[in-house]
């Protein structure tokens, strides 16, 4: 197992929000969690990547308990829902930024940058200033900015709301096709069915795997 | 529900340094000030005097006289630039602001310059220095209230039957009453604490509780009286305070729309015409009489002033202005920026911080030099001579601004963006570097600029820190205009003309990198 969520409970204000959720995830699989408006994905997500202690709970990822880790020392991550690309950046710096964390040299990452910019369509785009994008443009940086980190497992947080059918559909295709290029475990929170089927994935509602 | 704050733990050391410097140089001194009033008969000499009575009542009367005299200056700019876009309207704001971000000192000088010898140290230039000085506190603090009323319910009023005399008297009056009294209120405190101006105005008979402060302490030696004046001031401005916020009430609350509309009429257009004309007049003549007597005297033209600027005395003036400007500046920024962290990541915990840097806020500048005088005047802790007092003093004044330039920002950036970079990798500090701080240097820059401005024309505090060997240009300035003499009129003005051109860039600068970040 690549992911796996023993027993996670979340409280908030002591008032129990999520509770015994368990979730296992194969290396490579994309599971899709669905679920109506406030029932606690984006919250799940967020227990994975380390950005919300869980009150109870393990987050076991590739053998390895990483519940007490912070969010920096986690192999995961993530796509969030409104992108937060860094405003004082440009494209190539947003995407080059685990890297440049990671202190991978220049040579590497503008290479790495390149690839990552080619892959979601958007070559030439290096110096531009990320308030100057569209609104599909800054999901694909986004998109491109995580993986560019190549993380173990991918979180996506409703990667795709707010864009035209159109574009939605071609994003989800070029996803599906890197993500299972790269073996990335992934986990996706829609509430969107057809989202879910064209990324090919095991849908999961959260409602069966947690008491809530 | 646990969420990843990434900073929450560095507000634990992040307020130390806010901490000590206000602790140490503010809140020590202060309590020194207080036990030494009580354990002295300073108190009751100061109250059973006679001519401090009509100090008092002095500083009270023109205080309430500048306020009303600032409001019949700056109301009719006032009401154009918020009622009718016209070219140059934001060129007309920011020339009206300018005179509020000049040192008092100069201010005071300016007046000097302007008026007739026979107008000297009364209490009319005092006023009319005061009404000039805080002309944009009615423009900013009115203005902004003012244009957002929607200009359709005085129409609406008028289609009911109002003139437009009762239309402004029963709708906006009503609707722009609660700023007025904040304007009104601000520039009583302001008057009343005013210094710089009656210093250099008021001569050696006009006195106010400040300059009376500075007279019995440095002039007289009467530690004792100065001390215990100082604590019946801050008494009396607490009383102030308490009467103000308790009687204040705020405005209705109205859609805020954008109530600028063209001129229409003929007659508008003059009008609007002749009141921006004459406010400008009015705000630079000031400003261009000091930077004329810099350069005549007695009716002729002579540049000796400016020449004196290499001599040893003036250039030394300058330069001590410059280098505790920027040591001021310095340790403004370092203080403030750690403070914003700890106020803005801290959460609830440490809301005080933000409560005891704005201390230096409500204590007037004369009673923190004062402070410092009397506390650190024995040895290990004699430190009222050393070179760093006076950078430090300044410092003081110029955090609690430089925390509310930076706070917002920092604040501002999403905690998002953090958890972003966490997700990429990013340990704390290193998030920190890379995103919070680069969104936040624009404002630890003219946190910076800000500080180097209120230094580099302060003057309360300085006046009692200062040695005559290590004199900054405000009391050079004051030295210089209080004696006789065309070479000390000359260089004072001079001095006056470098501190206008300093005080107008740097806030200039502060603006512009305002503008470009947006």
């Amino acid at each position: 197992m690549m992911l796996e969520l023993v027993g996670i409970e979340v409280s908030f204000n002591h008032v129990p929000f999520l509770r015994n959720v368990n979730l296992s995830v194969e290396r490579g699989a994309i599971v899709t969690l669905v679920g109506p408006s406030g029932s606690g994905k984006s919250t799940l997500l967020r227990v994975i990547c380390g950005l919300v202690a869980p009150s109870a709970g393990r987050v076991v990822i590739d053998g390895r308990d990483v519940t007490t880790l912070a969010p920096h020392r986690r192999p995961v991550g993530m796509v969030f829902q409104d992108n937060q690309l860094f405003p004082h950046l440009s494209v190539a710096d947003n995407v080059g930024y685990a890297l440049r964390i990671a202190r991978v040299n220049r040579a590497t990452r503008l290479e790495v940058v390149h690839e990552m910019l080619q892959l979601v369509g958007l070559a030439g785009f290096e110096d531009r200033r990320v308030d100057r994008l569209s609104g599909g443009e800054a999901k694909r940086v986004a998109v491109a900015r995580s993986l560019a980190a190549s993380p173990a497992v991918l979180l996506l947080d409703e990667p795709l709301a707010g864009l035209d059918a159109a574009l939605r559909d071609r994003m989800l295709d070029d996803l599906a096709d890197q993500l299972v290029e790269r073996a990335t475990t992934v986990v996706h929170v829609t509430h969107d069915a057809t989202e879910a089927d064209r990324l090919g994935s095991r849908i999961v509602d959260i409602r069966d795997i947690a008491i809530s | 529900m646990t969420t990843y704050r990434p900073y929450a733990s560095w507000a634990r050391w992040t307020w130390l340094p806010s901490g000590a410097l206000v602790g140490v140089f503010l809140v020590v001194p202060l309590v020194v000030i207080v036990a030494t009033s009580l354990s002295s008969r300073g108190v009751v000499d100061v109250l059973t005097s006679a001519s401090m009575r009509g100090v008092w009542w002095f500083t009270l009367w023109q205080a309430a006289v500048s306020a009303v005299a600032t409001f019949v200056v700056a109301m009719p700019a006032t009401w154009i630039v918020s009622r009718y876009a016209f070219a140059g309207r934001r060129l007309l704001i920011a020339v009206m602001t300018v005179p509020f971000l000049l040192p008092t000192v100069v201010v005071g000088a300016a007046f000097l310059a302007l008026l007739p010898p026979t107008m000297h140290y009364t209490a009319a230039a005092i006023i009319m220095a005061h009404a000039y000085f805080n002309i944009a506190v009615v423009v900013r603090v009115v203005g902004a209230r003012w244009e957002q009323l929607d200009p359709t319910l005085g129409d609406a009023a008028r289609t009911l039957g109002a003139s437009p005399l009762s239309a402004a008297r029963t709708i906006t009056w009503p609707l722009l009453r609660g700023a007025m009294t904040s304007a009104f209120g601000i520039i009583f405190l302001f008057c009343f604490t005013s210094y710089g101006v009656i210093r250099l105005l008021g001569g050696p008979s006009v006195s106010t509780v400040e300059t009376a402060i500075y007279v019995r302490a440095v002039v007289f030696g009467d530690m004792d009286g100065a001390v215990a004046l100082s604590v019946l001031q801050m008494l009396a401005l607490l009383v102030l305070l308490g009467l103000w916020g308790r009687r204040r009430n705020p405005d209705a609350p109205t859609k805020p729309v954008s109530g600028l509309r063209r001129a229409s009429t003929l007659r508008e257009t003059w009008t609007i015409g002749v009141v921006a004309l004459v406010m400008v007049v009015v705000a630079c003549a000031p400003m261009i009489a000091v930077a004329l007597r810099s350069v005549r005297v007695r009716g002729k033209f002579s540049f000796a002033g400016w020449a004196a600027l290499r001599s040893g005395d003036m250039a030394g003036a300058v330069a001590t202005s410059l280098v505790y400007a920027f040591v001021a500046a310095l340790l403004t920024v370092v203080v403030a920026v750690s403070a914003a962290t700890a106020v803005s990541y801290g959460g609830k915990r440490y809301a005080w911080v933000s409560v005891l840097t704005s201390l230096p806020l409500t204590i007037s500048a004369v009673t923190i030099g004062l402070g410092i005088i009397v506390t650190f005047d024995t040895p290990p802790f004699e430190f009222r001579s050393s070179w760093f007092i006076t950078p430090v003093a300044h410092a003081l004044v110029a955090v609690p601004l430089a925390l509310r330039t930076v706070v917002p920002v920092a604040r501002d950036v999403p905690s998002s963006l953090s958890h972003a970079a966490a997700t990429l990798g990013a340990k704390p500090l290193t998030s920190w570097l890379t995103i919070d701080w680069p969104l936040l240097s624009g404002a630890a820059t003219s946190a910076g600029a800000l500080a180097f401005a209120v230094s580099i024309g302060e003057f309360g505090a300085t006046s009692f820190l200062t040695r005559r060997a290590s004199e900054t240009m405000p009391v050079a300035i004051s030295r210089l205009l209080g004696r006789p003499g065309d070479m000390n009129q000359l260089t004072g003005y001079t001095l006056a003309t470098i501190l206008i051109v300093v005080c107008v860039a740097v806030v200039a600068l502060i603006d512009r990198s305002k503008t470009v970040r947006r």
